[in-house]
């Protein structure tokens, strides 16, 4: 797995992106996103680095299959009439952070995107995660500019609106 | 009614969904494709030559003429016979090797898990700052036993 920082800007910035063209994106369904973004890793890796027998028993959470049952599973504790809503943007981060996670090198077989269907490793090794810890500041920065620049756009827009 | 029949379809979701990531979590430990140490050890004579995946983080030791010594994460050390150019003590590495009944192995492949340390440090982070975001946007209402939007959210 990249880091949790690599997923969490990653993630941010292609929602981002997404949602260039809206006025306002809601900030609730923004957290869910990023909670489904860190879902799979909490769930299973943290787990297996603090308790290395239990790797076997949460393998089923870092896989598409089983974030989405999770995600079925925590958008029951959302209020009445958004729980769709927010199983989206659960899955959503959870399949985004799948899709950076495939890009990655290891050294044993660990993407079973076919989970339960079949044990197939799906993994295109292009990048070896540690690699990308000296770049958390660039990400950081990135994102520091970006929110600068929407927030400075978002100011300046009312302004437009009433000339 | 209309409340109770939302009631029964949330409470029949979360079951279902429950039994579903335990069918999911029990299969995929039953299952899995990995060869791994525990069960070799176990059951040394029928791992015989067969090749291990040792992935949550081994460490080595010290190194040795003819291999080096990993401690895994429950304490002990295990004796692994492999080239040691590019390895120093201390690092954290991937490894996938031969298990032999004498309960040593020898390396297929040594991949060193590189800035492990510092992966997960930075990964202790953005987990803090998704609870404080979760807690400034959403409270949770007893009464419906649900999070709830903050009304300036």
């Amino acid at each position: 797995m990249p880091d949790l920082v690599t997923h969490l800007a990653v993630n941010h910035l292609l929602r981002n992106l997404t949602e260039i063209r809206q006025e306002s994106c809601s900030a609730p369904e923004r957290v869910l996103f990023y909670a489904g973004t860190l879902l799979p890793d909490v769930t299973s890796r943290s787990i297996a680095i603090l308790f290395p027998a239990s790797i076997t028993w949460t393998l089923a959470f870092h896989t598409p299959a089983g974030s989405i049952i999770l995600a079925v599973l925590f958008s029951q504790f959302m209020k009445s009439g958004t729980r769709n809503r927010s199983f989206c943007n659960i899955a959503a981060g959870s399949l985004l952070h799948y899709l950076l996670d495939t890009f990655q090198k290891t050294s044993t077989p660990v993407f079973f995107w076919l989970f339960p269907f079949s044990w197939k490793d799906c993994g295109i090794p292009l990048f070896d995660p540690g690699d990308l810890i000296p770049w958390i500041p660039v990400w950081l920065v990135i994102l520091l500019v970006w929110e600068g620049l929407r927030i400075f756009v978002k100011s300046k827009r009312p302004a437009a609106n009433s000339r | 009614m209309k409340h109770l029949r939302q009631d029964m379809k949330r409470l029949s979701l979360f079951f279902l969904s429950g039994i579903v990531l335990a069918g999911l979590s029990l299969y995929g430990h039953r299952e899995n494709p990995w060869n791994r140490l525990n069960s070799a050890l176990r059951d040394p004579e029928a791992f015989d030559g067969r090749l291990i995946d040792l992935f949550v983080f081994p460490r080595i030791e010290c190194l040795q003429p003819d291999g080096f010594q990993v401690s895994l994460r429950d304490g002990s050390v295990m004796k692994v016979h492999s080239d040691t150019a590019g390895l120093h003590p201390g690092d954290w590495i991937n490894l996938k090797a031969w298990f032999h009944k004498d309960g040593t192995l020898t390396a297929q492949s040594v991949a060193i898990a590189k800035n492990q340390k510092y992966k997960i440090g930075f990964s202790l982070f953005p987990p803090i700052l998704v609870v404080v975001l979760w807690f400034i946007v959403f409270r949770w209402n007893r009464a419906s036993k649900q999070f709830e939007p903050r009304q300036n959210a």
